[in-house]
């Protein structure tokens, strides 16, 4: 299971003979050198027919020297070595601005030929008449950072175990991936045409995608935690109508028409089946190998070499898919006027009711559950919901005299998401992986009609006190609702050109209402003796018989010892789950321009709220934010700001406070027209600390000296505190020592240092990860460009990226995901490429 | 409860000390110099419509072809603004030059005299922003710049967009995003940079993708989708739902109860680096009533997982599994 690491590595030698061949090739394309280099913005372009013509490509190649954790490359940087695309830019303007079909268009582009991000941009316009602007996007996620979703296995060895497993250390037992590593892509496109832009009456219409499809990891906890494959597959299709008009003298209205469609075409199957269990059947025990705690089961292996048969694994069966559609029509109006002298007035309404269905649901799971015999079950069922959203806005600002004015806002949104689900599901049992299933033939009428998959004969079913109902219908039913009216209200004040400030109070009502209703219609069979159908929602109130009298309400025995439940709660109105919540806010702001080279802001909010919806949300906070340039002299410009965030939840049990401060400078330097340089430097330091409440067990103790749960009898209770330090420095040099050539030097460097709880302190397997909290993450770089001609320019850039952790725990100071399957890297990317322009 | 109930009282008569004395600051300033209201500052920006002073860019452009540096009209020919000047049917106040800077017949016949004509440069950013809003007030867009933080702050039009020497010819911008918006808010490019980021240093994405600089109704000058829902999901579209098991803090509270939207050297962008703290933040014994479950006994941590969505995988919410299991 170890992960591997490949190390992406072309010798130097022939890195150095590419690039040598690239750069002469383009020397040779652009045929003799020229002088009289000018700049970008000074590209005059080419005069055809009515237009001005101005075009420029940039080609060439990266070459990459990866070392360490390639997936972790991949998730921080994917950028690979191959030809490149590096960029292309069109634009033709109209000489006279009366084109025949445009005035204008521009074109542009980067990313093509494998790079991760791909952006192409077409934007076309005649003058008064319409304006398109078209906008494509596609994204390679590529994300495998390996503690991710991992059990973070011990290497304790297996008892008879495969090659890996056995021995003294089982080193296959590490994942050195994430069992949720994804390789999708993402497309998106953006269409919009305005026509009459300028005009009384103007129309727009829009239209977008976005589509996301690839493979994609994930896990299924039933027994274990089995390796799933999913094919994801959604798209999003977007279609906008609108017109503003603008009748009234400055006023405009706006009416848009917008339609959302989503499909999920996502399915999901079982991935990995590398253990025989038998001669003739492979099983995936999945993910979790812990031999000291019995996972994925007691004796894994048999001295046969093959799984054991009552182990929790699956077969190659399993199959999750569903067709999800949901569709969303929304309507918007929109009205921005300055009709009154002394009034900005801007208000809003939307309107959004949309419906969603899940067609063909389909979960088929084939294997063994070991905790309730599970062998095979059919889940299916039609989901439906809807989505209604409906907003309303309004803004107005008040100019009461030339130098006071009255800011008001406020938002109104209300949405709720009914949802259903009515699951018919047949589960079938086994004693073990090579055993098939057995099935009952009921006499009593049953709600459900279930096909016995293949190789399922009649027999004794061997249940479990744990199996699942045998048969079982259930209708899910979802309400989740928030409503919300924000208010604020600002006096805003400008004491002269040079100095303002404002003070404002925001109010915000929040209304949640979550009901969750749920109504079981079951059937436990008998198997492997009558009594065994009394089980779960049917099992015997009082140790004894099975009889009519000692099951609990809703259950019926039936003449073939079958046991049928019935559950209808009463259906209960929408209700608020937490008390209506009341957030209030203080505001106060100032801005200085002392004279025009100095702008400094300062703002605060002081809040209070009698309620919170999550524990970490905040009854109270304050925030301060300082933000200042500087223009010192014509080269000199100087950047600062002061950002505090305090928060604290100091209610009975949750002793939560938390702060957020950052501190940042930065100097912009321009000595000339051949010296340029940007430096900065930011320190971010974010603390969290709360009460939790959880549970460690080893040996069968918690740990010493930590107190109990208050009201959870079996859990711990302990200050959890989480610190997050990180010191940010960038600098950027440009320097044209000569007309033709500019050289480029400039680093990115983070480093993280931090704690958070360990909330296994006395585990015997050092399986705590912190990494991320103790890393550097560096991003030096440099080049030049030469610019032999007007029209060419040579480019060759290096980039470094280095990842590096610094394990904290474990006895020898590193876990063993540390040691076996480290996220540290080291990549070299050369990138060559010539850029062509007139 | 008595703190608490200060607090909102303290900070209305707060509010009433500053509007008294601005009111009085407002006023009396009015009374003394009425004569200077049309010299600096006005309510409403207000174009004049007499035709006769006005000039028209021709006339401009005979001595700002090349002034104040080389291609100077030009620049302004091939820009979007240079539209105004085809339109027939309004006034020489919405043409060309004039249309921002005022009629020019003065500042022509003073020899160019610099204070016969509206400029930019030294102006506050209220006067700007009100000249460019005079135009581009419309729709979602510009409609709330009036009430934004950043006109608030003193950040108006020209402190990004550049009319004559725009370096992003899409919107006149001053700069490329992100390097842009980098130029006040150093703290984002400080999380745009770290280890697990959005794509926005990568050219993917951009900052007024989520976000719109000039003002609107949500938070953080945040957009929505086109359904009105939270602006995370116009892209990450599965995570939308509805639901029949949702994960109620992802609507409720929105994303950014878990997630650090710029970057994080936290996988996932989690505001935890362990998945597991997280989640148990919310999950313990909570004191409000009807809560978050606290964790279950048998999840015990010195076996479990460092990630609870190892098995909860569909944690942001599920059509077919009460505990996320499946999606």
């Amino acid at each position: 299971m170890r992960g591997d690491h490949p190390q992406r590595k072309i010798g130097i030698k022939h890195r150095m003979i590419y690039a040598g061949l690239l750069l002469i090739g383009a020397l040779l394309s652009c045929g003799a050198l020229r002088t009289g280099a000018q700049q970008d913005e000074n590209q005059k372009g080419i005069d055809q027919g009515n237009y001005n013509i101005k075009q420029s490509i940039e080609f060439g190649g990266r070459f990459t020297s990866i070392s360490g954790n390639t997936q972790t490359y991949d998730t921080f940087v994917n950028l690979q070595q191959g030809a490149r695309l590096l960029g292309f830019n069109t634009e033709m303007n109209s000489l006279d601005h009366h084109g025949t079909l445009f005035d204008h268009v521009s074109f542009s582009n980067f990313g093509y030929g494998g790079d991760p991000n791909v952006v192409s941009r077409l934007r076309v316009s005649k003058n008064t008449w319409y304006k398109f602007d078209a906008l494509f996007r596609k994204d390679e996620n590529t994300w495998n950072y390996s503690p991710l979703a991992n059990p973070l296995n011990p290497t304790t060895s297996f008892a008879n175990g495969p090659p890996g497993f056995g021995g003294p250390v089982c080193t296959a037992c590490i994942i050195g991936f994430s069992p949720h590593n994804m390789n999708t892509r993402r497309k998106m496109g953006n269409y919009n045409l305005i026509i009459r832009p300028e005009s009384t009456v103007r129309f727009r219409m829009g239209y977008s995608s976005n589509i996301v499809q690839g493979p994609a990891f994930t896990t299924i906890h039933q027994g274990t935690e089995q390796f799933l494959l999913a094919d994801v597959k959604t798209t999003v299709n977007t279609y906008r109508l609108g017109i503003d008009i603008k009748v009234l003298p400055r006023t405009n209205i706006s009416y848009d028409q917008i339609w959302t469609y989503y499909k999920g075409d996502t399915g999901i199957t079982d991935f990995a089946q590398p253990f025989p269990v038998s001669p003739i059947l492979n099983v995936d025990l999945g993910v979790s190998f812990n031999a000291g705690a019995s996972q994925p089961c007691a004796g894994t292996f048999l001295s046969s070499g093959f799984v054991n048969p009552t182990c929790s694994a699956y077969t190659n069966g399993y199959l999750d898919h569903g067709r999800t559609r949901t569709n969303s029509p929304t309507e918007q109006l929109t009205v921005q006027s300055n009709y009154w002298q002394n009034w900005d007035l801007t208000a809003r309404v939307t309107y959004s009711s949309g419906d969603t269905n899940v067609f063909g649901y389909n979960q088929t799971v084939a294997g063994r559950e070991s905790r309730t015999n599970l062998s095979n079950q059919f889940n299916t069922g039609p989901v439906s919901g809807r989505r209604v959203a409906a907003g309303a806005d309004f803004g107005a600002t008040w100019h009461i005299t030339d130098k006071l004015s009255f800011n008001e806002t406020f938002h109104y949104s209300n949405w709720h998401d009914p949802a259903a689900f009515t699951l018919s599901s047949c589960s079938f049992f086994s004693p073990n992986l090579n055993t098939a299933a057995n099935f009952f033939t009921p006499t009593a009428p049953v709600p459900l009609t279930c096909v016995p998959p293949a190789g399922v004969v009649a027999g004794i079913v061997a249940h479990s006190t744990s199996s699942y109902p045998d048969l079982s219908n259930v209708l899910d039913s979802n309400f989740l609702k928030q409503e919300q009216k924000t208010n604020l209200a600002e006096f805003d004040y400008r004491f002269s050109e040079k100095y303002g400030a404002r003070i404002g109070f925001r109010y915000r009502h929040r209304y949640m209402a979550d009901n969750f209703y749920e109504a079981l219609n079951q059937v436990f069979y008998p198997g492997p003796t009558a009594a065994t159908a009394a089980r779960g929602s049917c099992a015997v109130v009082n140790p004894g018989p099975v009889t009519q009298a000692n099951l609990p309400a809703g259950c019926t025995l039936n003449a073939d010892s079958s046991i049928g439940f019935v559950s209808v709660p009463p259906f209960s109105p929408a209700s608020a789950i937490v008390p209506p919540i009341n957030e209030y806010s203080g505001l106060l702001g100032l801005w200085a321009r002392p004279n025009q080279k100095w702008k400094i802001s300062f703002d605060m909010e002081l809040f209070s709220a009698d309620g919170t919806f999550t524990r970490i949300s905040p009854k109270e906070s304050q925030e301060y934010r300082v933000r200042t340039k500087y223009n010192v002299t014509n080269w000199l410009n100087l950047n600062g700001n002061i950002l505090i965030w305090e928060s604290r939840n100091n209610q009975f049990q949750q002793n939560d406070t938390q702060h957020n401060r950052a501190y940042g400078a930065s100097a912009m330097i321009q000595a000339n027209d051949k010296f340029g340089m940007e430096i900065g430097y930011d320190y971010n330091d974010v603390y969290s600390q709360i009460l939790i409440c959880y549970i460690s067990v080893a040996a069968g103790q918690p740990g010493p000296g930590i107190q109990a749960c208050p009201n959870v009898p079996g859990l711990v209770q302990q200050l959890s505190t989480y610190t997050n330090n990180s010191n940010y420095g960038f600098f950027d040099v440009s320097y044209r020592p000569m007309q033709k050539l500019t050289v480029r030097l400039g680093a990115n460097l983070t480093g993280t240092s931090g704690s958070d709880l360990r909330l296994d302190p006395q585990a015997l397997i050092p399986n705590q990860v912190t990494g991320p909290l103790n890393s550097k993450w560096l991003h030096p770089y440099g080049g030049f460009e030469y610019r032999f001609s007007k029209e060419w320019t040579g480019k060759a850039l290096w980039d470094y990226y280095g990842y590096h952790e610094d394990p904290t725990f474990g006895a020898g100071g590193e876990s063993v995901q540390d040691i076996y399957a480290p996220r540290n890297f080291r990549g070299n990317l050369y990138t060559l490429s010539v850029r062509y322009a007139f | 409860m008595s703190v608490r109930r200060k607090k909102p009282r303290t900070v209305f008569l707060l509010a009433l000390g500053f509007v008294f004395v601005a009111a009085v600051l407002s006023f009396g300033g009015q009374l003394r110099g009425q004569t200077s209201a049309n010299k600096s500052e006005q309510k409403r920006y207000v174009r004049q419509t007499d035709p006769s002073l006005y000039v028209g860019s021709e006339t401009c452009k005979t001595c700002h072809e090349d002034m104040p540096v080389k291609g100077f009209f030009k620049s302004f020919e091939d820009s979007p603004h240079y539209v105004s000047t085809l339109d027939s049917k309004k006034g020489p106040e919405w043409h060309g030059c004039e249309a921002c800077h005022g009629p020019g017949k003065e500042h022509v016949e003073g020899g160019g005299d610099k204070t016969k004509i509206f400029t930019f440069k030294g102006a506050s950013a209220q006067e700007i922003s009100a000249r460019c809003l005079d135009c581009h007030q419309y729709g979602e867009e510009h409609g709330n710049f009036a009430r934004s933080v950043h006109l608030q702050n003193g950040v108006g039009c020209t402190d990004c967009h550049d009319p004559h020497h725009a370096k992003e010819s899409q919107f006149l911008l001053k700069a490329k995003q992100p390097d842009l918006c980098y130029g006040c808010h150093l703290d984002k490019k400080q999380q745009f940079n770290r280890p697990f980021h959005h794509r926005v240093n990568e050219g993917l994405v951009k900052c007024t993708d989520c976000h719109n600089p000039h003002g609107g109704f949500q938070a953080r000058q945040l957009r929505a989708t086109a359904s009105q829902d939270l602006v995370c999901f116009t892209c990450h579209t599965d995570k939308a739902g509805p639901y029949v098991y949702e994960h109620e803090v992802v609507k409720i509270e929105g994303c950014a109860a878990c997630h650090i939207p710029h970057g994080s050297s936290n996988p996932r962008l989690l505001i935890r680096a362990q998945v597991n703290l997280l989640c148990l933040e919310c999950h313990a014994f909570s004191a409000d009533a009807g809560g978050p479950q606290a964790t279950p006994t048998f999840h015990n941590q010195a076996q479990k997982y460092q990630a609870c969505t190892m098995c909860h995988t569909a944690i942001h919410g599920s059509n077919s599994n009460k505990f996320f299991f499946t999606p």
